[in-house]
């Protein structure tokens, strides 16, 4: 009597359910019942069916449709919250994973089918669960973010991966979103677990299988050679070539495979070509790669444009290594010198720093380039280096003199004109830190000279008569202010 | 133990302080003993080059025996005597008489009860002040009349010449009869007397009379005394008196301050204006007076501050001197990177903030002089400045009237209106003003009002408090000033384009009075305008992409019209110029509020600029995006400009003309306010937009002509430049595009001149002076460290040295006591011997006369 009143409940519910996800009404407290039977039934076993031979023999009984019958609800019920992850609202959807997930959890405790496997794991569900994860309309990183916390369990880890190379479309997948959401998918669980001691497990006991590295390295390894072959569009691009760089590019069996990969991205520009250059670096240090004209890529990477981008930091920090070596020819680091203090008197100035401690510490690296600030003199017409040149090697920098730093003295700023007074000193023998530098923004610099409290408070010594008409204006110059 | 030791100490103390008193003996020469040195070196003091051991022995001991020995003497004894007789052992008999008779009268003393008492003279009997023997009440009375004659006694004493004349030598010879002259000494023993009598007598009289008078004359005194105090009390100077007695001892002949000719007075304005002049060009180069004082060189000095003096008198661009240029206090963070040498002594930054000071201080008095000289006819100033400037505009207006028909209109006001308007407004309005308490009060008071009631009320507000007449109002005028910015935000906050030309007329009236408001509290007017600039940046923090609203741009202006904007560094106008850096570099154009603010901007940067001749990278590549804007793109080509600007998009053509677009009608030259606050876009706004851009670059590359960099900033330009097609505009535009062609022209000629390095020392001449080592021998070790580990070294040093002489003493002690144990033993042995000696002796003896006795008894 009591089930069939439960029946009434949970029929009634998941109607109500679906209903409120056509409304678009508050779902959570549906869901939060809804886990509550099914967790309870689950846990009772009612739903269990033990596989049987003679099933058509069994057919009339009424116990078994029951069975059959809550397991059919069971299912459905399992499709709505799996809809409700496409919820506007974080919340709900958040809500809905877990739930998603506590139900995985009990019907591992419980299975509801028969199992001789004593660590079962409802491996077709968590399917569901991850393909609704990677949906292609939306973005789903806070579900994902979520999932991360679960992820912490060993067995949803390994059947994460497991389950990887067989999600991962082989050919054109079906929109940029599903690729954003794959990659942070990607990038957010991890590789390995440190510590197999402390272990959990969403479902089944302690004792059960253990994690394979080896395994799940060989998942990883068949998921990304499927996604490298996608099509991608610029963000996306950007985003594989974050998540390889951090993630997965250490697990994976044949790095030189990538070098195609990578040679592609180079020429695309801008942010890509950088996070490729730094791709490039890895292969090259760790991987024993030749890369000939590595840079001339970098050099090309040098545009006004990098300073509007995030990932400046990361250039000047490669820059940085790849400039290290003492036995760099001189001329390709002049070029170098000489681009950077071009791209000086377009940058904003926490940039202007940054580029004028580093064209110091390449001069310090290379004394013999103390002649672009030293010279011996003379005249020419013509700035001798040449901008538009791709080749360093080519463009003549030697020739040239450092004029752009010598005009940064005469910047706005006092400290930037201060900065640039190092062509007038001699040189320390010491380099200057370039990581202090890196991270600086504006704000930091608007901030720096607020707190100095300089003294000099002068005021005009010439009353205006009125604003537009003091002899200092320019405004009316140029305006008709009324 | 220790108190043992300590106990000894204190003995040795007081035995030392003994021996200091003793008079230092005539050394023996048989006593002293000669360190020998095998080399003599000068300079070298030493310690122990002669001493006298035997003498320091013996002191050495004396000195164990009486505290050592003492206390080795007392060892085991629970009670020891103590002498306490005065002077018995260490004083002669009368010190220790003297001694004892001070002690006496010291415990006489001390056993008054009643401390205070020591000083009451009266008290005591038994103390009494004297002088001269006599005490000095006796001394008081005065009454020795006779005293005083000692004189006359002593003439009295002596013999006159007559009587020894006669009596003396050969006296006697006249008469030779004894009796004769007896008589004669007795006569003059006679006359003698009576003449003493006679002189006692009178003096007696003389006496009297003198005291008669005394009387008489105390009597008199009461009267006296009135006329007397009176006469002798000085009547205080009055201002009359001091005036007179200054006048005395002025000099005479002196030229008085002769009345100021008009001209004189403009001359000192003038030489005011210039010394400010020269300070504000002192900071702009970062220079302080202090640092660009030469000091004096010799011929001989080849030092280093030789070519820097000449760097600066050569004050080319590219030759900076390493000394003292900037502003070091400042600098921390880039000194260690552009200075190799800080040169600079706190002491002299110290003495350039106290002359700044003063130098604001005078600033001060001065303008606030000037201020109350110029109100007094301000508004007739004012009336005459709003003539020539109504007068210009209406010309470059008249044009204008007749094309921009779609424009919204400028509110023009003729200058006699403007006349009326004042008039009117100083004839409805009270004279005088309370300050407002809060700032609701202010806005209450401002409501509604139109600028010129607005100039008004503040002019009026600020007179009738001016802290030159109330001097509390010092503060409150600092809580004036907070409140008309925040007035002048609250007037921008909420611009549409009709009220846009007022509020900019309401903040054109305002600025002179803040002005005056910043230079009667320079210091904490510029910390709260510092505040605003923070808040207004943060405000931008928020939406970086985003054009900040005019109430931020507007200060940006008032900080330029308040404060110099040419200095190196500023507290207000470099926070400023950051900001609107950060606003050009960042902020992405959409709009043609967008470009307009931009170029607002960007003519600020110009603004700023125009006396230090400094550049900002961003206010020129704003520039050039706005020249890209108007540029049209083919499809092919793909151009490239640098952010915020885009390259393709709708954005990037935003200024272009379109086919249908009748450009060359346009004749309204200048950017109008109202463009500030319509985001739409129109035809006359592209012409006037590119205009504007093409005569601020013309401006830019002026100011930055003589900067070895000019080529870079032009080259960019020029390139756009020729991309432009100058035939749809009207013909002001390429008359522009002529002008800044010209000066790239101009800059493009200009030679490259190699860098050299101006602070490489030239090669010193081969002296002919003698080279010396500079190697000496110095005892102090130099080892490097720092000036706490070196005080610890030494402290460890002295500890070392300390320890060595304590375990000395005590092993001498220790040998010491030996010695006297030793020596008691031989003692008490000996004694020991003697008894037994005389008991044996004493036996035998008795033995012997046993020995006697029994052989009497065989005798018998």
């Amino acid at each position: 009597m009591f089930a069939l009143f439960e029946l009434i409940i949970t029929f009634s519910i998941s109607n109500v359910q679906k209903e409120c996800i056509v409304k678009k009404s508050p779902v959570t407290p549906c869901l939060l019942t809804l886990e509550q039977i099914f967790m309870e039934l689950i846990g009772r076993r009612d739903m269990y069916i033990d596989i049987q031979p003679l099933k058509s023999a069994m057919d009339s009984n009424l116990d078994l449709q029951y069975k059959e019958w809550l397991q059919e609800r069971y299912r459905d019920v399992m499709k709505s919250i799996l809809q409700c992850f496409a919820s506007d609202k974080a919340s709900e959807s958040c809500q809905a994973l877990v739930t998603a997930m506590h139900l995985l959890s009990q019907e591992g405790k419980h299975p509801i089918e028969h199992t001789t496997d004593s660590n079962y794991f409802p491996i077709n569900r968590f399917r569901n669960i991850l393909l609704r994860l990677l949906s292609s309309d939306r973005l789903n990183h806070h579900l994902i973010m979520r999932f991360k916390e679960y992820s912490a369990y060993t067995d949803v880890l390994f059947y994460a991966w497991k389950l990887l190379p067989g999600i991962t479309p082989k050919g054109k997948p079906s929109s940029d979103i599903y690729i954003q959401n794959y990659l942070d998918l990607l990038a957010s669980i991890p590789i390995s677990i440190d510590g197999s001691e402390t272990s959990q497990y969403l479902c089944g006991s302690a004792n059960g299988g253990t994690f394979d590295y080896a395994v799940m390295r060989k998942n990883l390894n068949k998921a990304w050679n499927c996604a490298v072959l996608w099509d991608l569009s610029e963000h996306t691009h950007k985003q594989l070539l974050i998540v390889l760089l951090e993630k997965i590019m250490p697990h994976l069996d044949k790095p030189v495979l990538l070098t195609d990969f990578l040679m592609d991205s180079l020429d695309v520009g801008g942010p890509i070509s950088l996070l490729a250059l730094q791709g490039v670096f890895t292969l090259i240090q760790q991987h024993n790669l030749t890369y000939p004209n590595i840079y001339e890529k970098l050099y090309s990477m040098f545009e006004p444009e990098i300073f509007h981008t995030k990932f400046k930091a990361r250039l000047f920090y490669l820059a940085d290594i790849f400039l290290s070596s003492i036995a760099l020819p001189e001329n390709l680091v002049a070029a170098f010198i000489k681009r950077l203090a071009r791209l000086a008197l377009v940058a904003p100035p926490q940039d202007i720093v940054i580029i004028l401690y580093f064209i110091g510490n390449l001069i310090i690296r290379h004394p013999g380039l103390k002649r672009l600030i030293c010279h011996v003199g003379g005249e020419v017409s013509k700035d001798p280096y040449i901008m538009d040149e791709r080749v360093p090697i080519k463009s003549m920098a030697l020739e040239s003199s450092l004029w752009e730093i010598a005009t940064l003295q005469c910047h706005v700023l006092p400290s930037i004109a201060q900065a640039a007074k190092f062509i007038t000193n001699p040189l320390p023998s010491i380099e200057w830190d370039l990581s202090s530098v890196l991270e600086i923004n504006e704000n930091d610099i608007f901030d720096q000279e607020i707190v100095k409290r300089s003294k000099a408070c002068a005021l005009n010594f010439e009353r205006p008569p009125s604003m537009f008409q003091a002899k200092s204006d320019k405004i009316t110059q140029y305006w008709h202010m009324f | 133990m220790a108190k043992a030791k300590n106990k000894k100490r204190l003995l040795a103390d007081v035995l030392s302080s003994k021996k200091s008193v003793v008079k230092a003996k005539k050394e023996n020469p048989f006593e002293v003993h000669v360190n020998k040195e095998k080399y003599s070196i000068i300079g070298r003091k030493l310690k122990h080059d002669r001493g006298m051991p035997g003498v320091s022995r013996s002191k050495a001991l004396k000195r164990r025996k009486d505290t050592l020995g003492q206390e080795y003497l007392n060892k085991n004894k629970t009670n020891s005597f103590k002498d306490k007789r005065i002077g018995e052992k260490t004083m002669s008999k009368e010190e220790a008489a003297s001694a004892r008779f001070v002690a006496e009268r010291l415990k006489q003393i001390k056993t008054k009860e009643k401390r205070h008492s020591l000083f009451n003279l009266n008290d005591d009997d038994d103390l009494m002040l004297t002088h001269k023997g006599q005490t000095l009440e006796e001394l008081e009375q005065f009454e020795d009349p006779v005293s005083s004659d000692e004189d006359d006694d002593e003439e009295m004493g002596k013999l006159d010449s007559e009587f020894t004349s006669s009596a003396h030598f050969g006296g006697g010879q006249e008469d030779g009869e004894g009796k004769n002259r007896k008589l004669a000494i007795e006569d003059l023993i006679a006359e003698q007397k009576r003449r003493k009598n006679e002189i006692s007598k009178e003096k007696e009289e003389v006496s009297e009379m003198t005291q008669i008078l005394d009387s008489n004359w105390r009597s008199l005194l009461p009267l006296m005394g009135k006329l007397s105090k009176d006469d002798e009390v000085k009547p205080k100077p009055d201002s009359y008196d001091r005036a007179l007695r200054e006048m005395i001892f002025e000099p005479v002949g002196g030229v008085s301050d002769k009345l100021k000719s008009d001209a004189e007075i403009l001359k000192a304005e003038k030489e005011r204006l210039e010394k400010l002049e020269k300070d504000r060009q002192m900071r702009m180069l970062g220079e302080t007076e202090q640092s660009k004082k030469s000091t004096h060189r010799s011929a001989d000095d080849l030092d280093d501050g030789y070519y820097q003096q000449q760097v600066v008198e050569d004050n080319q661009v590219l030759a900076y001197d390493l000394k003292g240029k900037h502003d070091d206090t400042n600098d921390e963070d880039i000194s260690e990177f552009g200075e190799a040498e800080e040169t600079k002594k706190s002491g002299s930054v110290e003495d350039n903030d106290s002359e700044m000071e003063e130098e604001e201080e005078e600033n001060e008095g001065t303008n606030g002089e000037e201020s109350s000289e110029e109100s007094s006819e301000e508004e007739e100033d004012n009336l005459d400045d709003l003539k020539d400037e109504s007068e210009s505009e209406s010309e470059v207006e008249e044009p204008k009237k007749v094309s921009a028909s779609d424009q919204p209109k400028p509110v023009q006001i003729t200058e006699s209106e403007r006349r009326k308007m004042m008039e009117k407004a100083s004839a409805e309005l009270p004279y005088t003003f309370e300050l407002p308490n809060t700032y609701d009060e202010l806005a209450d008071l401002l409501k509604n009002r139109n600028s010129e009631y607005q100039n008004v009320i503040i002019e009026r507000m600020i007179k009738s408090n001016h802290p030159k007449v109330i001097p509390e109002n010092k503060k409150q005028m600092n809580v004036l000033f907070a409140y008309l910015l925040q007035h002048v935000n609250d007037t921008f906050v909420d611009a549409t384009p009709k009220s846009i030309n007022n509020c900019f007329m309401i903040l054109d009236r305002l600025c002179p009075h803040l002005f005056d408001l910043s230079h009667i509290n320079p210091e904490e007017t510029t910390a709260s305008f510092q505040g605003v600039i923070k808040e207004k940046q943060t405000d931008y923090r928020q939406n970086e992409k985003k054009y900040p609203d005019l109430d931020t741009l507007v200060f940006f202006k008032l900080a330029s019209s308040l404060y110099t904007t040419s200095d190196f560094r500023h507290f207000v106008c470099t926070p400023s110029l950051m900001a609107i850096n950060h606003i050009l570099t960042r902020a992405s154009v959409q709009s043609a509020t967008d470009i307009a603010k931009g170029l607002f901007l960007v003519t600020l940067v110009l603004e700023y600029t125009q006396l230090s001749k400094r550049f900002l990278p961003s206010a020129l590549n704003f520039l050039l995006g706005i020249l890209f804007l108007s540029v049209h793109k083919k499809s092919v080509e793909v151009q490239r400009i640098i952010p915020p600007f885009k390259s393709r998009g709708a954005t990037s053509e935003l200024l272009v003309l379109s086919e249908d677009d009748d450009a060359e009608s346009i004749s309204q030259q200048k950017l109008i306010a109202a463009d500030l606050v319509n985001p739409e876009i129109n035809v006359s706004f592209k012409v006037r937009a590119l205009n504007a851009a093409l005569n601020l670059a013309t401006d830019f590359l002026t100011l930055l002509s003589d900067n070895v960099g000019a080529k870079y900033f032009a080259e960019p330009i020029s390139k756009i430049l020729a991309k432009l097609q100058l035939e749809k505009y009207p013909d002001f535009v390429s008359e522009s595009a002529q002008k800044v062609e010209a000066i790239i022209a101009k800059i493009t000629e200009k030679k490259f001149t190699y860098l050299t390095n101006t602070n490489q020392k030239p090669k010193v001449l081969r002296l002919m002076e003698p080279f010396f080592d500079k190697v000496y021998d110095d005892k102090r070790s130099h080892k490097p460290g720092n000036k706490d580990t070196l005080v610890h070294k030494g402290m460890l040093r002295k500890l070392k040295r300390e320890k060595k002489g304590a375990v000395r003493e005590v092993r001498r002690d220790n040998a010491f006591l030996s010695k006297v144990k030793h020596k008691r033993r031989l003692e008490s042995d000996a004694e020991r011997k003697a008894r037994v000696r005389q008991i044996f002796s004493e036996a035998s003896l008795q033995q012997s006369e046993l020995n006697a006795m029994s052989r009497k008894k065989k005798h018998l």
